[in-house]
């Protein structure tokens, strides 16, 4: 499994405070996981934080379950 | 020295519940009462204005601390909703409706919810500087003027109130004084709250993200400006955006949540006078001695303060 999307499953469970993602999950919308869009925003300022990548207020919709955040990361970051 | 005497506060009895807003914007009893951590949003009636909402906090300061509103010689509201469109300023209208002396400053201060931070700080200084010695600053910004009842980023956040703060020399009733204010201010990105069209708007992620970022960093400059530890302040009197930001700041600067108070669930955010409804239920207790105010929000501004008890 790609070391970036662990990163991110990481990050977002320890801001979402949720139980860890199991790697099968990666693909599953977080909303199902129970994060609203108060929880989104500590997630992508968590991202901003760590990696130095921004995300537009019209990319959250799509950027919906770990994978596509890592993929963005992954296509951003310096 | 200028410093608070006391504290009191009008919350308007009509309100209305999240939770009968549950099924319009798809949410839930947990993202209310944890998120959120606003079950109702207070609301002034259709007749009263800004200025009555003052009178109403004076009334309450009576029942608290009697002031002879005769020997009132400062009267300041921070409102940026003041009476009808502004002119004249909402101070004078109190200032009539209380029937106070000739003798006697009355103005406004334009600020959101950085206000009471930056008003404490004007109005003290100005008493001392102009040799009065006893103001009411009062605060009030009724948003349900501007409010859009369809817009979920702002109609499940905003209520009505208002507070007064009793400003008096040390010996002649301050019981707690400030001691240190930062202000900072960013207008580049001014338009994350707006009123430009007549209706409040309010970028969410935008407020979060500047919120979570720099409030703590000045906390942390003003509590290294005096050599202060964090551990030292008794209470962080954070201006409550809802339970989820105060949850954060909390979180980002590592403080025990029961040293940072939230009052939400019944009103709502109140804007300048979320700071001093905190404020006015610890003036009297004697175990805390200090205390860190931060009001950030609409500017988008900032400001924080320590205060000393007397």
């Amino acid at each position: 499994m790609d070391p970036l999307r662990n990163e991110v499953a990481d990050l977002v469970q320890q801001t979402c405070k949720i139980p860890p993602i199991a790697a099968a999950d990666y693909g599953k919308p977080l909303k199902a996981m129970g994060i609203d869009s108060l929880d989104a925003a500590s997630i992508f300022l968590a991202v901003m934080e760590r990696y130095g990548v921004a995300v537009a207020d019209e990319q959250i919709e799509l950027l919906n379950c770990v994978d596509k955040i890592a993929d963005h990361i992954a296509s951003q970051r310096p | 020295m200028i410093g608070i005497a006391d504290i009191a506060a009008y919350i308007p009895a009509g309100s209305e519940s999240n939770f009968d807003k549950k099924d319009d914007f798809e949410i839930d009893d947990a993202f209310i009462r944890d998120k959120l951590g606003i079950e109702r949003v207070s609301r002034k009636g259709a007749d009263e204005e800004t200025s009555d909402l003052c009178v109403r906090a004076f009334l309450a300061l009576q029942q608290r601390s009697p002031v002879d509103i005769g020997v009132v010689d400062c009267l300041v509201v921070c409102t940026q909703n003041p009476d009808g469109f502004g002119i004249p300023h909402t101070s004078a209208v109190v200032h009539g409706k209380l029937a106070a002396r000739d003798a006697c400053a009355a103005f406004d201060i334009g600020l959101g919810c950085s206000g009471y931070v930056y008003a404490l700080s004007v109005v003290s200084a100005f008493m001392a500087a102009n040799g009065l010695k006893n103001g009411l600053l009062f605060t009030a910004d009724p948003y349900s003027k501007i409010i859009d009842a369809a817009d979920k980023n702002t109609v499940l956040l905003f209520g009505d109130g208002a507070t007064v703060t009793l400003l008096q020399e040390v010996g002649a009733g301050a019981r707690w004084l400030p001691r240190r204010f930062l202000f900072a201010t960013r207008g580049a990105q001014g338009e994350a709250i707006n009123n430009r069209s007549g209706r409040l708007q309010m970028n969410g992620r935008a407020v979060f993200n500047f919120s979570a970022t720099l409030v703590p960093e000045q906390i942390r400059a003003l509590l290294a400006a005096e050599d202060l530890p964090l551990a030292a302040v008794d209470r962080f009197l954070l201006h409550q955006g809802s339970k989820f930001i105060v949850d954060t700041l909390t979180a980002r600067l590592g403080l025990a949540p029961e040293k940072v108070p939230i009052r939400l669930a019944q009103h709502g955010n109140t804007i300048s006078s979320s700071i001093p409804l905190l404020l006015q239920d610890l003036l009297a207790d004697t175990r805390l001695g200090t205390l860190v105010l931060c009001g950030f929000g609409v500017g988008l501004s900032w400001a924080s303060a320590i205060l000393r008890r007397v």
